[in-house]
């Protein structure tokens, strides 16, 4: 009876033992999990059968048509689970670049400045040798494919592209016999007679929140319109190429007298807001003219509009669009936005990776990806030439010419530069510093970061 | 000859008793092992790790490519102008804040303390604002304060008084900022405050009554010091929460306008994932550290005196 319950009942030492053994398993566990990264694996074996791409397309419903066919294609070609995680870009960047080397996710669609960023932190794989071999490889537009590029080789494949325009109201401009404005001059009085005609309505807005890249994206549209880059390789290193004084004329021009002179032509109780404010602004009737890009046109619906039939309408019979204004000096030029979509190179899978990023860029993609969204911006300038843009209105049409002069992000490391930029961009918009003292005050500590970016 | 038998004979009573402490004790030790071994994994380690980062040149593209600077990283930081704009921002943020939660949250406790009838359903809707996620908030008071369609400027419109979107304004942005923590962080303080005043006896009430003290006076010489342990565990929270709180002010302002509402926790995160500087980011994370270990313990310290 004893001898029974000794062994049926556990004793302090087993529980203790039991206890540490958890412990020590529940450490492992975590230990292990941390290094392991999750549920892609990263073991480096090539028999992972879950792979893992980080992108916030396929997260609306109207993608689903679009979504299916490339999650059941993919699998069924791979035999590999596919799980699609959203996040944000920001929160997507900030992500990848902690925790890529645990292999997760195993591919990532992200903008341009990421994948300078990834290349630099070695955490991209070069995929030339695989494009290359791809029967429309020659059909992606070069521009798009030039910024893919880094060092001479290529590290991502692109999906959609667009570069910034002048949105305008066309209706407004027929009202009161205005051009679309081409100079920064003809800008700022064709503004100041849409403020004083119209009630109701501010000629123009632009984003100058801190740490908005809308803004910063708008900045650059504006520098390439005097330079084809703001850094240029010099041997190992980068130098600034704009000087001081191409940076006082766009502040001038596109922020000082837009927002803090004495006769502004944009709201000065707006100062401080981001697209939030700017793209519904000009959704609801608020703006006569924003700095944008195509994704505008399929944006009828949603919280932010107050009235979608309305807004419908001034897309399509209302707006119309131009390049953008240039500073004295400048020539037509605009910052080109370019999505790549990427394979991580701790990836445990890069063969079903690679495949991931081949089947997303394809024109097949695009093609369902139409049908599914018929009026996406994604696609009114399409990247690669087998594929139809998606703008069938005369009045977007120029989007297409935009985009051609549209001209890629050096490949730096953006973030000192962008810091740098907000907080000189609101100096001028708040008045603290004029465009002079701001554009010299920028350039120099641009120039400073030449050895870091 | 007879030491050495003493010597032996203490030995091994040491041995002994140090054999009964064991025996006694390790069971004890056993069950904090598995503890004490997690939290050095989760919280001594990154802490360590944390300090360590701050000696050195280390960049987020590149983190094995590190460079030992010792305390050069210290020294930019006493140089930085924004820095120190941050540290005041903070600090001015924390003080003001919880001052305010404290004073409002008092009075909120002494509201939700009465017995009146609804009086449950108005102490649990007073815990929404605690309950809502930051972000919601952040969108709530983001959408209140639009420039054309938010419900602020719609209010302030129809009064014929100015308007403008609050958060860009340099002035108003961060006592905005301040609203927020206050408008989230009250009903946390009422409760707590309200749990504390329940269990002060009512007999201490009465026998100041019958000594003829007023309801001033009862509170000042019976609620306050009663409730006063709460207090100061309520009021050191916050201030930590406060002033290594990061999501209110980043998802409003972004450090905006003009670095107005700049505090030290956006700084970090803009130092480590915008410029890449790892090493200058932990160490200003260091600095934050022992603000908040100093406080804390000062804070404890008087409240025990």
């Amino acid at each position: 009876m004893t001898e029974s319950r000794k062994t049926s009942r556990p004793s302090r030492r087993d529980c203790v033992r039991g206890l540490s053994v958890g412990a020590a398993a529940t450490l492992a566990g975590c230990i292990g999990g941390s290094f392991s990264g999750g549920s892609s694996g990263s073991n480096g074996s090539g028999n992972d059968k879950e792979l893992i791409f980080w992108t916030d397309y396929f997260s609306d419903e109207n993608d689903d048509p679009w979504e299916k066919w490339y999650k059941e294609s993919f699998e069924e070609e791979t035999g590999t689970n596919l799980k699609v995680a959203a996040f944000s870009y920001e929160d997507r960047r900030q992500k990848f670049l902690t925790g890529a080397r645990s292999g997760n996710p195993d591919y990532i669609e992200g903008v341009l400045s990421h994948l300078s960023e990834f290349v630099k932190a070695d955490l991209v794989e070069p995929i030339g040798d695989r494009a290359k071999e791809l029967d429309y490889f020659d059909g992606y537009v070069d521009g798009a494919m030039r910024a893919m590029e880094y060092d001479g080789k290529l590290y991502g494949l692109p999906f959609t592209g667009n570069g910034r325009a002048l949105i305008y109201r066309k209706d407004v401009f027929e009202r009161h016999g205005l051009e679309p404005p081409q100079t920064a001059e003809e800008f700022l009085e064709v503004g100041r007679t849409i403020n004083e005609k119209e009630d109701g309505m501010w000629a123009f807005h632009n984003c100058t929140k801190k740490g908005s890249v809308r803004a910063f994206q708008e900045w650059m549209s504006h520098v390439y319109q005097h330079e084809d880059n703001l850094y240029e390789r010099e041997g190992d290193g980068w130098t600034l190429v704009p000087d001081a004084e191409v940076f006082a004329k766009v502040f001038d021009a596109f922020y000082y007298r837009v927002w803090a002179a004495d006769d502004p032509i944009a709201n000065p109780e707006q100062k401080g807001t981001g697209w939030q404010v700017n793209d519904p602004g000009f959704l609801n009737g608020q703006f006569a003219m924003i700095e944008c890009g195509p994704w505008l046109r399929g944006w009828t619906t949603g919280e932010e509009i107050q009235d979608a039939e309305r807004t419908k309408a001034l897309l399509d019979e209302k707006s119309a669009v131009a390049h953008l204004p240039r500073a004295k000096g400048g020539s037509k030029g605009t910052y080109l936005e370019v999505k790549p979509v990427m394979v991580n190179a701790n990836s445990g899978n890069k063969d079903a990776a690679w495949e991931g990023v081949r089947r997303f860029t394809s024109p097949e993609s695009l093609r369902k990806q139409k049908e599914a969204i018929p009026d996406s911006g994604d696609l009114a300038t399409p990247v690669h030439e087998d594929v139809e843009s998606t703008i069938d209105n005369e009045n977007w049409k120029p989007l297409v010419d935009v985009f051609e002069t549209g001209k890629p992000l050096a490949k730096i490391s953006w973030g000192p530069v962008q810091e740098a930029f907000w907080t000189e961009m609101q100096n001028v918009v708040y008045g603290k510093k004029g465009p002079d003292a701001a554009g010299k005050d920028l350039h120099s500590q641009l120039k400073s970061l030449e050895s870091e970016v | 000859m007879a030491t050495t038998t003493t010597g032996r004979e203490r030995f091994g009573r040491y041995a002994e008793e140090f054999r009964w402490f064991l025996r006694e004790t390790w069971l004890g030790y056993a069950l904090v092992l598995p503890t004490t071994v997690l939290l050095g994994v989760i919280v001594v380690y990154p802490t360590v790790s944390g300090v360590w980062i701050s000696l050195f040149e280390q960049s987020l593209i590149n983190p094995g490519d590190a460079e030992f600077v010792g305390l050069g990283n210290y020294a930019r930081m006493v140089a930085d102008p924004t820095f120190w704009l941050a540290f005041k921002n903070s600090v001015l943020l924390t003080a003001v804040a919880v001052s305010l939660e404290y004073l409002l949250g008092l009075g909120l406790a002494l509201a939700l303390k009465e017995k009146v009838p609804g009086i449950g359903l108005f102490r649990s809707v007073s815990m929404v604002t605690w309950v809502l996620p930051i972000i919601v908030m952040v969108i709530i008071f983001r959408w209140l304060v639009q420039p054309d369609f938010g419900f602020v400027n719609i209010v302030l419109d129809w009064l014929g008084l100015p308007t403008t979107y609050w958060f860009g304004n340099e002035t108003w942005a961060f006592p905005l900022v301040v609203a927020m923590h206050v408008w989230r962080n009250v009903p946390f303080f009422a409760i707590a405050l309200m749990a504390s005043m329940q269990s002060v006896p009512e007999s201490l009430y009465e026998a100041a009554q019958l000594d003829g003290a007023g309801p001033l006076q009862r509170f000042r010489y019976i609620t306050l010091p009663q409730i006063s342990y709460v207090s100061m565990i309520m009021i050191v929270l916050h201030v930590i929460f406060t002033f290594n709180n990061f999501d209110i002010v980043y998802l409003s302002t972004g450090g905006g306008p003009v670095n107005s509402t700049e505090v030290l926790a956006t700084y970090v995160y803009k130092q480590a994932f915008t410029s890449y500087a790892l090493g200058y980011a932990a160490s200003v994370g260091v600095v934050m550290l022992i603000l908040l270990l100093t406080f804390t313990a000062v804070y404890v310290k008087l409240e025990e005196t």
